[in-house]
């Protein structure tokens, strides 16, 4: 496959198959990079399972960050 | 002072309902009412709605929802949303709730929105039926959000989206996908009535804060943007509580 169609039938299963419609994916130096933010590790592996089904040869770069909710920040004042 | 809590795109699955039961517990201390923006669940599955109520347990404020577009992806959204008013969350489409509090009423007017973008790049009814039914659909729906929100008949006025009423808020995104992640009739919507704060979810590269051309601030409360499992926004007393917007008529 075209590496311009890998990309975007990627993305495509991303949302399909894990509902992830916030992950990047690109191509560098002929690796496939994987970059965004999920909510879990086990959501992260699960991207990198569905990228590395359809990679094509290329090695995968898993960068996606897990953001777990986290305690809340300092309020904000509105007038 | 009114303290409200606001987060969207919890994205509850299997892997994720305890992590947020535990993380949303101090918001019943921390806020007097909570909002959630949509997205509540992964996929909307309807196995997804107890995980969802899981996570939800600890939180005993008036609670607030509108759904997003994952909660709609398996056809079960009717079934969540009445999963989650069985559980005493006031789920909105294009309606509105007043609940009072320290004194105060407090009114959230919700709706999902949707795409079709914003100024300089915006889809129009024209052309094939298709088309024409991704911006009508917007448009209904902001059109009962400003019905809504002008019968609405409270101190403080909140307005609850998915998808974001202004383009501020999705700096960070892709310029190219802003038309599936907002439109400007939500805005228009708002400014063509009352409001104190609007808040949405659904952009997760977006930014936090924006204001509405009217002057209501809005803030993009998506989980990966706030990076916490809620903001607190507080307002000053029923003295002090003025409106940005105005009706335009």
């Amino acid at each position: 496959m075209e590496s311009a169609y890998l990309l975007i039938h990627l993305r495509e299963q991303l949302a399909r198959e894990a509902g992830e419609l916030g992950i990047e994916v690109e191509l560098v130096a002929g690796r496939l990079l994987l970059t965004g933010v999920v909510v879990s590790a086990e959501r992260r592996e699960h991207a990198e399972r569905i990228a590395r089904s359809m990679s094509n040869g290329h090695t995968i770069v898993n960068e996606i960050r897990v953001v777990p909710p986290a305690a809340a920040q300092e309020a904000e004042h509105l007038p | 002072m009114i303290r409200v809590a606001a987060v969207g795109d919890l994205h509850v699955g299997e892997d994720g309902a305890e992590r947020w039961r535990d993380a949303l517990e101090p918001v019943s201390r921390d806020a007097d009412l909570l909002l959630l923006a949509g997205d509540l669940t992964r996929v909307g599955a309807v196995e997804e709605a107890p995980l969802l109520m899981e996570a939800l347990s600890r939180v005993s404020i008036p609670t607030f929802a509108v759904l997003g577009n994952h909660d709609y992806h398996s056809g079960c959204q009717g079934e969540l949303a009445a999963q989650l008013r069985q559980r005493g969350v006031q789920v909105l489409e294009g309606e509105s709730r007043v609940v009072r509090v320290n004194g105060v009423s407090v009114g959230v007017a919700g709706s999902k929105g949707f795409g079709g973008g914003f100024a300089g790049a915006c889809g129009s009814e024209f052309g094939e039926p298709e088309m024409k039914a991704f911006v009508a659909h917007t448009r209904i729906l902001a059109e009962r959000l400003g019905a809504a929100l002008r019968a609405l008949e409270a101190d403080l006025r909140l307005v609850l989206l998915h998808y974001a009423p202004v383009a501020q808020t999705l700096e960070g995104e892709h310029p190219g996908v802003h038309p599936f992640l907002g439109s400007h009739l939500l805005a228009e919507a708002v400014d063509g009535a009352r409001a104190h704060l609007v808040v949405h979810g659904h952009a997760h590269a977006g930014s936090e804060r924006g204001v509405t051309p009217g002057g209501v601030p809005v803030r993009n409360v998506a989980q990966p943007v706030i990076r916490s499992a809620y903001r607190v926004y507080c307002f000053s007393g029923s003295d002090s509580l003025e409106c940005a917007s105005a009706p335009s008529s």
